[in-house]
């Protein structure tokens, strides 16, 4: 806790030197500008607001020796602000020297105390109208601070900065995956050199009796142990390469790993700006909005020196600003209704930055309006539909709330040019999400609404569970992913056609992914159920997926310029073998999954016993013949799996139960009528029906086809769905 | 006498003759004198000749392809990029048009099947695989196409805008039919048309 507390401290000493840098700056070029006591109001003013600004900045980190200088220097420039004194050149002087005081305070030099106490009485003296004799003070000794090793970088340059370090990442877990792939392969080689030949003793005395053999038999058998030494040999040698790469290989995914993750943390470090870049722009937006609905606002922002995320503060920035104009359109009434009611006639807005942790902070945006109306939220929801009478009684206070959030209800009565469409909120929502923060709404009718905004600091790396289902892969962001369960399948029960399973005392619905997606799935038997428990604003509930096929870093990219917004997915990411996998949307996973009513789960267990679907193996070296084939006989009920080439066939026939076989008849490796003949050749699979679909369109073909005994040969040119479904009618 | 004389003057002839072949040797054959001039005049004559001014405008670049045993060709300039086509990642939720994903040099581009867009019968399967990708200032996808038939030139005025057959959506991503029968599509449209972005809410 203390190392926490003095690691915030660090980081609040860092962000004060960072801002006051940037004050100093500008303080330095107004004062540049003040040429012999000639300024204008308005340089006078900013100067004035840095100078306070400044003051408490160093206040809030306890940094009490610029504290001092600033508020005797505020007064100073607080009476040329007012008019009381005039700017004679002494005066600017002296603010030269405060400046200086500052700058080397700031740069870490010391101050010789009784040089700061006598700058601070002559600042005072200079305040209260006192002519004062500019002292050749200790600072004109003080080197000059200058502002080495400081470079100001448009922040959008960082953008490419980013980039560059996804790429890292993505060759990372590329290199890591290759590293894994060499090391499997080295250890294959140990499976033909465990093989011992039998019987080694009697080919070591047949080598020495070589010699009282026939002439002819000895050179031929010796032919043949050489042959062997040779291929001994050049096992071993391609043994010893293996290990070789294998190693190479690992130490480059170590040196890259190394390198992404240095470089994913200097980025952390770069990347830190200072909030108030994010309310940039919000005072004047403020005041406008207030004036255009005849209202009037005062806007107070605090806290704008955290250091935070530039990421963060992007994503940020849309959803204050709703949040700014929500409080200024709902929230705050006229000036006449608010004195009606005892407040004062100008609103309050006040936003409010606040490091929680040493990776956390919390954004505030409070009004002191009308607040929310419950009975309002309620019956906006009761007429969408979202709710039933009873269920709204039930509500409690905090739970209405959250119904600000549902989509395309909106609390105010009439639609404004700037809010009130209800689509905000869940947008706030949703943005507030994607980075890994929450949003929080509390509100007192009569007083004001205050929404709280729980946020990281910085986007750290993002997580995924990988899972395979209906032979497709998808990812999970991790950080909705409570538990991977899994569980023999009667841990699933079955109430009133909802299959559900209790777990830690609670009942959670249980839906397969395949129904949530509409995959469209024929549940196979299986001994145990591999379950995933979601955790989305703060419900829970269980995916049923195919496989687990691990947890791992990735890169999130999104769904190309086409493809703006698709229900489920959240974006893509390219896994280290090349694959490119979806990323699924847990918020979205939930409501698609209150939506699913058939669940293939709840009938499997009826059906299964009623009627086994009937397997079909395709072999198919075309990938979109693969896909359209696999999709035309899925549709019709059949359960499809597939092979890219006649060998991959020939191997899954072995090993599975299929009830027939689509072929093409060109493929590498093994053809279709290789395939063919060689299921006809075996005693297992004579009887399997087998149909070859082909783009050689020759009689001669036919007859070969049919000769090796397919059941059917059907021509791709002239292919149309029935007569392939009638085909395999006619057959199973 | 006479013979001798004769002789002589049959030696002259063929000296002559020698002398003659003997100079057109040494000149590599080279045309005489006013004869090149003749030919320098006439070939200057052409090049002289201003070419017949051309219309920008008339001709269209086009990448002509191949789908379903069909035709078609969009405007080069809207074509980024022509790659074969291994393996795509298809998406739940998608329109059927949209086959999926791919990843084209770390950028994640969308793949259509012209055939499911413009409702054609989908007739046999196909073999060939390649993506074209379309790029615009604010949009992006990959077509998939059979085979690629290259770089051609069309005349605009030789487009046929008008064909029974072109009905809905089809014939508002047209640019019109060739005389040979090719389905010129209008790639700019395509990348516009903001029906072309896909919402799934």
């Amino acid at each position: 806790m203390s190392l926490d507390r003095a690691a915030l401290q660090q980081r609040l000493l860092e962000g004060f030197r960072a801002e006051a840098r940037e004050r100093l700056l500008v303080l330095a070029d107004g004062l540049a500008r003040w040429r012999e006591a000639i300024a204008d109001q308005a340089s006078v003013e900013s100067l004035f607001r840095e100078v306070h600004s400044l003051k408490g900045a160093s206040r809030s980190v306890g940094l009490s020796s610029i504290e001092r200088i600033c508020h005797a220097w505020e007064s100073l420039l607080s009476a040329v602000r007012g008019g009381d004194l005039p700017l004679t050149p002494e005066r600017v002087d002296i603010c030269r020297q405060a400046l200086a005081a500052v700058q080397m305070l700031n740069a870490g030099q010391p101050l010789d105390p009784d040089a700061q106490r006598q700058l601070i009485a002559q600042l005072e003296a200079a305040s209260r109208g006192e002519r004062v004799e500019p002292a050749p003070s200790v600072l004109d000794k003080a080197s000059p601070v200058t502002e080495s090793g400081i470079v100001r970088v448009p922040a959008k340059s960082l953008d490419a900065l980013l980039f560059h370090g996804e790429t890292l990442l993505q060759h990372k877990l590329e290199a890591r995956a290759l590293a894994q792939r060499l090391r499997e392969h080295a250890q294959g080689f140990e499976i033909p050199r465990s093989r011992s030949l039998p019987g080694i003793h009697g080919w070591r005395q047949l080598r020495e009796e070589l010699e009282a053999l026939p002439l002819a038999s000895r050179d031929l058998l010796k032919g043949l142990f050489d042959y062997l030494d040779w291929g001994q040999a050049q096992l071993d040698r391609l043994h010893f390469q293996a290990i070789n790469l294998e190693k190479a290989s690992r130490q480059l995914a170590m040196g890259l790993s190394q390198l992404s993750d240095g470089h994913a943390t200097e980025m952390l470090a770069v990347l830190l700006l200072p909030a108030g870049n994010l309310v940039e722009g919000i005072p004047a937006m403020a005041q406008d909005l207030a004036s255009q609905a005849g209202k009037r606002v005062e806007l107070r922002v605090n806290g704008t020196e955290l250091q935070i995320d530039k990421r963060i503060l992007d994503e940020l920035r849309a959803p204050l600003t709703h949040l700014v104009r929500n409080a200024i359109d709902h929230g705050l009434e006229s000036p006449s209704q608010r004195e009606a009611v005892g407040k004062p006639p100008a609103g309050r807005v006040h936003i409010e930055l606040v490091q929680e942790s040493a990776d956390r902070f919390s954004l505030c945006v409070r009004d002191d309006g009308c607040g929310l109306d419950i009975a309002v939220l309620k019956a906006r929801a009761l007429a969408m539909g979202l709710l039933t009478e009873d269920e709204a009684e039930a509500l409690s206070e905090a739970e209405a709330y959250k119904l600000i959030f549902a989509s395309g209800l909106s609390t105010s009565a009439m639609i404004t040019e700037l809010s009130g469409r209800g689509l905000g909120m869940p947008i706030v929502q949703e943005a507030i999400e994607r980075i890994g923060g929450r949003i929080e709404v509390a509100s007192l009718p009569g007083q004001g609404v205050d929404f709280r905004l729980d946020l990281p600091l910085s986007l750290s790396t993002f997580r995924a569970v990988i899972v395979r289902n209906a032979e497709r892969i998808f990812a999970v962001p991790a950080l909705a992913v409570e538990r991977c369960l899994r569980l023999p399948p009667s841990a699933v029960r079955t109430l009133e056609n909802r299959p559900s399973l209790v777990w830690e005392g609670q009942v959670l619905p249980v839906w397969p992914l395949a129904d949530v997606l509409g995959l469209g799935r024929l549940a196979p038997d299986r001994d145990e159920l591999t379950l995933l428990l979601l955790h989305v604003r703060g419900e829970r509930f269980v995916l049923l997926v195919d496989e687990l096929l691990g947890d791992q870093e990735i890169t999130v990219k999104s769904l190309g310029l086409q493809l703006r917004r698709v229900r489920n997915l959240l974006g893509a990411t390219v896994l280290g073998d090349g694959r490119l996998v979806p990323i699924l949307h847990p918020v979205d996973l939930y409501r698609s999954a209150l939506a699913t009513d058939v669940s293939t789960l709840a009938h499997s267990s009826v059906e299964r016993s009623a009627k086994r679907a009937q397997r079909l193996l395709i072999a198919e070296d075309s990938f979109t013949s693969r896909g359209l084939l696999k999709a035309i006989l899925e549709a019709a009920g059949y359960q499809v799996a597939t092979a890219n080439d006649g060998l991959e066939a020939w191997n899954a026939l072995k090993q599975e139960a299929f009830d027939l076989l689509v072929s093409d008849v060109e493929m590498p490796r093994m053809d279709g009528f290789a395939l063919t003949d060689r299921v006809r050749a075996d005693p297992e699979l004579a009887r399997l029906p087998v149909i070859l679909v082909t783009a050689l369109e020759s009689a001669e073909d036919r007859a070969r086809g049919l000769e090796a005994g397919a059941n059917a040969y059907l021509v791709k040119s002239g292919f149309a769905q029935d007569s392939l479904l009638d085909t395999i009618r006619r057959l199973i | 006498m006479n013979g001798s004389e004769s002789d002589d003057q049959r030696w002259a002839d063929m000296l002559r003759r020698l002398a003659d072949f003997d100079r057109r040797l040494q000149g590599g054959f080279a045309p005489a004198a006013e004869e090149r001039d003749q030919r320098l005049l006439e070939r200057t004559r052409a090049w002289a000749v201003a070419p017949e001014a051309e219309q920008p405008d008339g001709w269209l670049e086009v990448l002509a392809f191949n789908l379903g045993g069909e035709t078609y060709a969009v405007a080069s300039e809207h074509v980024a990029l022509v790659m074969p086509l291994s393996q795509y990642t298809p998406l739940p939720g998608t329109p059927p048009y949209v086959l999926g994903i791919v990843n084209v040099r770390g950028r994640i581009v969308s793949v259509l099947d012209l055939r499911v867009l413009f409702e054609l019968p989908n007739e046999g399967l196909s073999d060939k695989n390649f993506l074209a990708i379309l790029q615009g200032p604010e949009m992006e996808f990959g077509l998939l196409i059979d085979r690629v038939l290259g770089i051609r030139h069309i005349h605009r005025d030789a487009l046929q805008k008008q064909v029974a057959n072109l009905t809905g959506i089809r014939s508002a991503y047209l640019l019109g039919v060739t005389a040979g029968q090719w389905t010129v599509l209008d790639g700019a449209r395509l990348l516009d048309d903001p029906g072309m972005r896909v919402i799934v809410e």
